[in-house]
């Protein structure tokens, strides 16, 4: 497929250093953080602008080859796994940002800007991006506007889709549309709505228009300590309950204290079963009651033990260890596997029981650390995939724990996407006519099925199975 | 040959009234003919279906039929949206009023679409939360009315919209099945995002049965102050004032008379929270408005200044209703523009923004500007111009019939309008729902 012509083509409008096609640079982009499978493409294209990617995809589409955009390949479902897919379109060299508005609050910037950079360049101003993802210093723009990304601090103010105001979207027959707008409430239907969230499988975002919030006056953060994982779920359920929403509820089991304070060295009680990170934020005023508040719910459930960062620099280590938590667990296990399910907060403890079991059953090591205020869980899976068998086992317990999710009310991802990893799985909360009623939305987009084909619907002639990697994971 | 021979199907009434007799679906008497009138025309049959397998049967013999159908909840007020473009039977959900599922702890709350917004903010009010949002008349809009029109109202600026706010959704399709998309929980991204496309869509896409939202805790403690300015350079000023103060204001709004002297110019600002909290905020804006008088209400009395600026709008004089979007550093720019009109057009306009969000909206007072079309779509279009001109957007809410069929309510450069126009095909292929009353003539 990577035909000498096409990849000549390509080089034409994005130059010869804009085109990816030998085999051993092609195999880094043969998954995302998900690397169950692999799949490397034939070609590789890294536009710098709006028209250059318009121009790729008018290519692609008069050769009928089909494409999958990529970001920065953070993606935890196989988003971005070419597919049937043999073109991957990468916007990373689509990094500028384009304006900064701090009076009206807003950022203009290329789909392959950095979360983190975006936070950074509006902090002078007082503002920041709200979506946080713990993989923020990495994670593209583009990637969060197609994953609908969240983080430790959407609890109280919102994932992604409330916190962009229009995008500039390449349709798959290269035609430019630009959705939303810099102001509220464009008069239309709300494309944009429906465009995040979608999994690059509308097209290519090339630029967003984002709302930049201001940073709260003041914060305060307690690390709460508990026996069990039970006790810090049951704590979780009586904040809410109480009627306080702190800015982000963050819990850790006592595998991930481990592997995070061996990493780190925090300070975190080696022994203990779970930590939840609390943080109020808001104006000055009233923050000390609040904070009183959460206290005293934490110790009534159980706390044994209740920390409060004393300063920034204590509260930024403790952020560092809960943002780097997964990669510490490469201490634990070659391979893991970080689910992402959703159950009401109130059925946390349940879950977490469910989780022992099935780790038992499986004869699996799981730990979780998960963002607790919305019922967002990541279970953790450590393997190692040279062992086949175990590598099964994984996958199996894992599907298990997502049912086990939908059972008690929840959702099959809260953040991670369904991708190539869930697609099994989507009938277990849609109908076929749910199902139908998306493709018909995705085919208004793209009527061909040549972006980011064979993810997100379990469409029975293109099913595809979750396989063991054939290849050494890269974590 | 005519545009309606060759497009619209010719409705068969008596198989379609043989239809609903078959399903049992209840009819309207006189008086819901009179209320689900709109501009003018009334519908066909007005039908109060009471379940969702109900509304799939209007829907799937509506299109065996050819028959148009628009959704309503309590139907009083169909005025946003253009003219039908057909002959049409109301589909009233008001007996869908059941709260389906509150769970307080976990902050969500599901609701059928016919319930008022009034009667769900009372049930949640009984655990101390609410859905943040402030609709005008929350006792006459129905939870598929708060949606299709994507109503909101001054809360907006620190709650979002109703987009922000819907995590689920079940719509009845205009093919006669029911679909849903999102869920129960608050974070969830399985699947499209579908639940965004009805918002705003005035019932054209589908007919929504239910609606799952996330909440909010009541605030213990609410307190707002209203200031005087004495023009628009000192509220500008003024505003500038509040935004970079140490302030997280619930609402920002500015209500201000066109021509300039009609009458005083007015920032409302509104705090939520602890007691603690607001009561430091309170402090700090009183520092704040020195040079400005400033009337305070707290508790009860805040609570009934904020329903009259949810109201306001919609309760007070004038036919001709716009709405434009803006930056909110284009405000007062745009009253400027306003000013200009008024002199030239000889009207008066009372104008309301949230002036955090950049939304204003115009009234238009002057009667006979409201029944003109001529003299009415030079207006708009000459504020569609200015509004455009700043980078902004100006519809059409409320006009007489006679000034909807001059002028195009939601004006023309619609970006990315062929994806609608494939949405609508997609999901409504025969033009069952709400025919004519959206953008570009949807
Ligand atoms: C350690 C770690 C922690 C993480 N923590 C979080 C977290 O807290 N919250 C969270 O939500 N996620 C988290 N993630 C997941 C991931 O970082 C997010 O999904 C992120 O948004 C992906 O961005 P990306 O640029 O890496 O996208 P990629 O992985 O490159 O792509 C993801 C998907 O988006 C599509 N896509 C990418 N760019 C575009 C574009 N410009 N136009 C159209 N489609 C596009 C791709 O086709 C693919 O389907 C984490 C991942 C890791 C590895
Ligand atoms: C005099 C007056 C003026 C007003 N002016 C304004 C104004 O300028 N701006 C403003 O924001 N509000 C205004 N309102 C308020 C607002 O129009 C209503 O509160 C709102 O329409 C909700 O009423 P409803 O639930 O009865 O919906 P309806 O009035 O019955 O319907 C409103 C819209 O939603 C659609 N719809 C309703 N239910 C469903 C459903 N289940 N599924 C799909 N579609 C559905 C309808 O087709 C229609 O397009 C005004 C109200 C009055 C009385």
């Amino acid at each position: 497929m990577a035909t000498p012509r096409l990849v000549g083509w390509l080089q034409d409008i994005v130059g010869d250093d804009g085109v990816v096609s030998h085999p051993t640079e092609l195999s880094v982009y043969d998954c995302d953080g998900y690397t169950l499978e692999k799949s490397a493409p034939d070609i590789v294209v890294l536009p710098r602008s709006t028209e250059e990617v318009a121009a790729v995809l008018k290519l692609l589409r008069r050769e009928g080859v089909p494409f999958v955009p990529r970001g920065t390949g953070t993606g935890l479902s196989g988003g971005c796994l070419p597919l049937g897919a043999p073109v991957m379109v990468s916007l990373t060299r689509m990094n500028r940002i384009l304006d900064l508005d701090p009076v009206n609050r807003r950022a203009v910037v290329q789909s392959g800007v950095i979360n983190a950079w975006v936070s950074r360049e509006a902090k002078p101003h007082g503002l920041h991006f709200v979506p946080d993802p713990s993989s923020q210093m990495a994670c593209s723009i583009g990637g969060n506007v197609a994953e609908n990304s969240g983080g430790p601090h959407t609890l109280k103010y919102g994932v992604t889709t409330n916190h962009v105001l229009g995008v500039t979207l390449v349709l798959p027959d290269g035609e430019v549309v630009s959705l939303g707008a810099m102001t509220e409430d464009a008069p239309g239907y709300d494309l944009l709505g429906v465009t995040v969230g979608s999994e690059g499988t509308f097209g290519i975002v090339t630029e967003a228009v984002l709302k930049l919030q201001p940073l709260p006056q003041a914060c305060k953060t307690l690390l709460a300590v508990f026996d069990s994982v039970a006790d810090g779920s049951a704590a979780v359920s009586a904040i809410i309950a109480g009627g306080i929403v702190p800015a982000a509820l963050e819990m850790l089991d006592h595998m991930i204290i481990q592997a995070v304070e061996d990493a780190f060295h925090f300070g975190f009680p080696r022994d203990a079963g779970a930590v939840l990170i609390a943080e109020l934020d808001g104006m000055e005023a009233g923050l000390e009651a609040a904070a009183g508040k959460v206290r005293e719910i934490c110790e009534a459930n159980g706390a044994t033990e209740i920390r409060v960062a004393r300063d920034d620099r204590e509260r930024e280590a403790l952020w560092k260890c809960r943002k780097r938590a997964f990669g510490a667990l490469g201490r634990l296990a070659p391979n893991f596997c970080c689910q992402d399910g959703v159950v009401p907060p109130n059925r946390l403890p349940e879950i977490m029981e469910r989780i022992a079991a099935i780790g038992e059953a499986y004869d699996l090591r799981i730990g979780n650390v998960f963002h607790a205020g919305d019922g967002n869980i990541h279970p953790i899976l450590l393997y190692d995939e040279r062992d086949r068998n175990e590598t099964e086992r994984v996958v199996a317990a894992g599907r298990e724990i997502l049912r086990e999710c939908v059972r008690l009310g929840g959702s099959l991802t809260g953040e991670h996407g369904i991708g190539v990893e869930k697609v099994a799985l989507m009938p277990l909360i849609f109908t076929p006519d749910d199902l139908r009623t998306m493709e018909e939305v995705r085919a208004v987009f793209d009527p061909d099925d040549c972006c980011n084909p064979n993810k997100i619907f379990p469409s029975a002639e293109r099913q595809v199975e979750v396989r063991a990697p054939r290849r050494q994971a890269a974590m | 040959m005519s545009r309606t021979s060759l497009m619209e199907p010719v409705p068969d009434w008596d198989g379609f009234d043989d239809d609903l007799r078959l399903s049992g679906v209840a009819a309207g008497t006189p008086a819901d003919f009179a209320r689900f009138t709109i501009d003018g025309i009334r519908p066909e049959r007005v039908l109060f279906p009471d379940s969702a397998e109900q509304v799939c049967r209007i829907l799937q013999s509506a299109r065996a039929r050819g028959v148009a159908l628009v959704p309503a909840g309590f139907g009083a007020h169909l005025g946003l949206g253009g003219l039908p473009l057909r002959p049409f039977a109301a589909l009233s959900l008001v007996s869908f009023n059941a709260l389906v599922d509150h769970q307080p702890a976990n902050m969500t709350v599901t609701a059928q679409a016919g319930m008022s917004v009034a009667a769900l903010q009372a049930a949640l009010a009984g655990s101390n939360q609410w859905l943040p949002v402030d609709p005008p008349l929350p006792a006459a809009t129905s939870v598929g009315g708060l949606i299709s029109a994507d109503l909101s109202g001054p809360s907006r600026f620190s709650q979002g919209t109703v987009r922000d706010l819907l995590i689920g959704i079940t719509v009845a399709r205009a093919d006669g099945t029911l679909a849903k998309s999102g869920g129960r929980v608050v974070k969830n991204v399985a699947g499209y995002d579908l639940a965004k496309l009805y918002c705003g869509a005035l019932g054209t896409l589908g007919v929504i049965v239910e609606a799952t939202f996330k909440l909010r805790g009541l605030p213990p403690a609410l307190a707002v102050g209203r200031m005087t300015c004495s023009d628009m350079a000192e509220a500008r000023e003024l505003l500038e004032r509040i935004r970079t103060a140490p302030l997280e204001p619930r609402l920002i709004e500015l209500l201000t008379p066109v021509p300039a002297g009609g009458g005083d110019c007015i920032i409302v600002v509104g705090f939520g929270g602890s007691d603690e909290d607001v009561a430091d905020q309170q402090t700090t804006l009183r520092a704040l408005a020195q040079g400005q008088t400033l009337e305070e209400q707290v508790g009860e009395d805040a609570v009934a200044v904020l329903a009259d600026l949810r109201d306001a709008n919609v309760l007070g004089e004038g036919l001709l209703k716009l709405k434009a979007s803006l930056l909110p550093t284009r405000l007062t720019a745009f009253v400027a523009a306003l000013e200009d009109a008024s002199a030239e057009h000889g009207v008066t306009m009372a104008v309301h923004a949230h002036a955090g969000n950049g939304i204003v909206r115009v009234r238009v007072q002057r009667p006979e500007v409201e029944n003109t079309g001529r003299s009415a779509r030079a207006l708009v279009e000459e504020l569609r111009g200015a509004a455009a001109a700043l980078g902004g957007t100006l519809v059409v809410e409320q006009a007489a019939p006679e000034v909807k069929a001059d002028l195009d309510i939601w004006g023309d450069g619609i970006e990315a309008l062929p994806l609608m126009q494939r949405i609508k095909e997609a999901l409504d292929p025969k033009g069952v729902l709400s025919p004519g009353r959206f953008v570009a003539g949807i």
